[in-house]
């Protein structure tokens, strides 16, 4: 998946491309995952995803996802159209290292920080990273609630994710 | 020069003629009924509230058209995909129409008029035309890829356009002829104009653009414009790497999304065709200031040239604060 983000980047690959890729990738990890040893198969961490609640378009959710995964972390993907409450509950279930939020419409952007808040108000804000993602979503959006990180693109996600999470670890 | 009607100026402007001052054609639907307090199910669903609210969203902030136009899966619906309607957001479809390649010589499509939300959109074009002749009506219709997304399932059409192309292109060649249909009876009930949504098409590369896209793209556009009236392309997203391709389409109008340059835009189509564009509606019109909206207004008129009518790169959002709204509608030279 480094290859097809490589590909993408230099836009080779388009969202089709990478849909594919992410399926193929799907269909390989189910073969080999069980004949690996538990070292191989360590994760770099793991990433709870979803789009935020009233937004049903996961294109994008799921591209980032597959990145992800394919780049060694483990994937808890909620879907779509997730409560706030439902991210916390999984990130303090699972002792998430990250949490990735996506949304489509200007209309769900302001749940990303209603997510923000339910994290603050469980007491585990400190303990996972955010990164907000989608079309609308912008930089000075992701500063403005709070979050540690906005991917513009499913690659810069991974990017994003790698040195948030390390940092963290560190 | 005398004043100009607003349907007047949108067709000057269109054509690169002298206007009173520059056309203004933002899309507006949820901002709408935001403002006056209307639910979004009730504005794609009942004529009348889309009208109204129109309406008096165009008295307080006159633009130069009525968009009669509110969500993507209008015909969709008709031809059978069920829908939720959340009370106050586009409503969303539930499964997908075409399941295995089998399922395309199902698909049954009604006559415009015979199916509840076509003829809604129908009637509100009537309406229109009936309350304010004045001013520029805009029909719509889907694009035919855009509406093969909706009717195979984003993920599994996009896929499907690189593994197997001769499927997308049996599900388009049955649309094709129905959203021509379509745009006919919106042009017959008095629409001076029909906006072609593509929304998804900047995300594919530019080979299935160019062999499996485009082609349905232009025959739908020459079909419109064999009705009389000019045809408005919109491509949401970052055409940057199609935009070549983008003008063999022909149409008259084309949206330039706020990612892409308009002088660039302009060097590609040329002299002859009209831009729409194209500040970020985002950053600009929901997040920033009026004077920092007036700024890109002027911008974008400065760098398109002309023929040029001025919007948002996008609809305009629907939490949009009035007085940046109030700033996008004043009068620009």
């Amino acid at each position: 998946m480094d290859e097809v983000g490589r590909l993408f980047e230099c836009h080779e690959y388009f969202v089709p491309e990478m849909l594919i890729a992410a399926r193929a990738m799907r269909a390989a990890l189910e073969v080999v995952q069980s004949r690996l040893t538990k070292a191989q198969t360590e994760s770099k961490g793991k990433v709870v995803i979803g789009t935020v609640k009233g937004d049903l378009h996961d294109i994008g959710k799921n591209l980032v996802a597959a990145m992800l995964q394919g780049s060694g972390y483990e994937i808890l993907d909620l879907g779509t159209d997730v409560p706030p409450e439902k991210f916390v509950k999984t990130i303090e279930e699972n002792k998430a290292n990250a949490v990735a939020l996506s949304a489509l419409l200007t209309t769900t952007m302001p749940e990303m920080k209603n997510v923000i808040e339910a994290l603050v108000k469980a007491g585990i804000r400190d303990r996972v990273k955010v990164l907000v993602g989608g079309a609308p979503v912008t930089e000075e959006f992701a500063k403005q609630i709070g979050a540690d990180g906005y991917g513009e693109t499913a690659v810069a996600a991974v990017g994003l994710t790698r040195s948030l999470v390390a940092s963290a670890t560190a | 020069m005398r004043s100009l009607t607003s349907r007047e100026r949108v067709m000057a402007a269109m054509c690169g003629e002298p206007v009173d001052r520059v056309a203004n054609t933002s899309l507006v639907k949820q901002f709408c009924t935001r403002q006056l307090g209307l639910k979004f199910r009730d504005y794609n669903r009942d004529p009348q509230v889309l009208v109204e609210s129109q309406l008096q969203t165009y008295e307080r902030w006159p633009i130069d058209c009525f968009t009669a136009l509110g969500f993507a899966y209008r015909e969709a619906s008709d031809c059978g995909l069920p829908l939720v309607w959340p009370e106050d957001t586009v409503p969303h479809p539930v499964g997908v129409l075409v399941n295995e390649r089998a399922d395309i010589g199902r698909l049954r499509w009604p006559a415009p008029w015979d199916g509840p939300l076509m003829s809604a959109r129908l009637r509100a074009i009537q309406m229109f035309k009936k309350l304010r002749p004045d001013v520029a009506v805009f029909g719509a219709v889907e694009g035919c890829f855009a509406q093969a997304l909706t009717f195979r399932g984003m993920q599994q059409a996009m896929e499907d356009l690189v593994l197997e192309p001769d499927l997308m292109r049996e599900l388009m060649d049955f649309i094709l002829p129905n959203e021509i249909a379509f745009a006919k009876a919106q042009v017959e009930a008095g629409a001076d104009l029909i906006f072609v949504g593509e929304s998804a098409a900047s995300l594919v590369g530019r080979r299935p653009y160019v062999d499996t896209i485009l082609p349905f793209e232009r025959a739908l556009i020459r079909a419109i414009q064999q009705m009389g009236v000019p045809a408005k392309l919109h491509i949401c997203g970052n055409i940057s790497h199609i935009m070549h391709d983008v003008a063999m389409a022909g149409a008259d109008i084309v949206d330039i999304d706020w990612m892409v340059s308009l002088t660039e835009a302009r060097k590609v189509f040329g002299p002859q065709v009209c831009l729409c564009g194209n500040f970020d509606p985002v950053a600009i019109l929901l997040q920033s200031t009026p004077e920092k909206v007036r700024e890109e207004c002027r911008r974008c008129i400065r760098e398109a040239g002309t023929p040029f009518i001025l919007a948002p790169g996008c609809e305009v959002p629907p939490d949009t604060p009035a007085a940046n709204y109030a700033a996008l509608c004043e009068t620009y030279h």
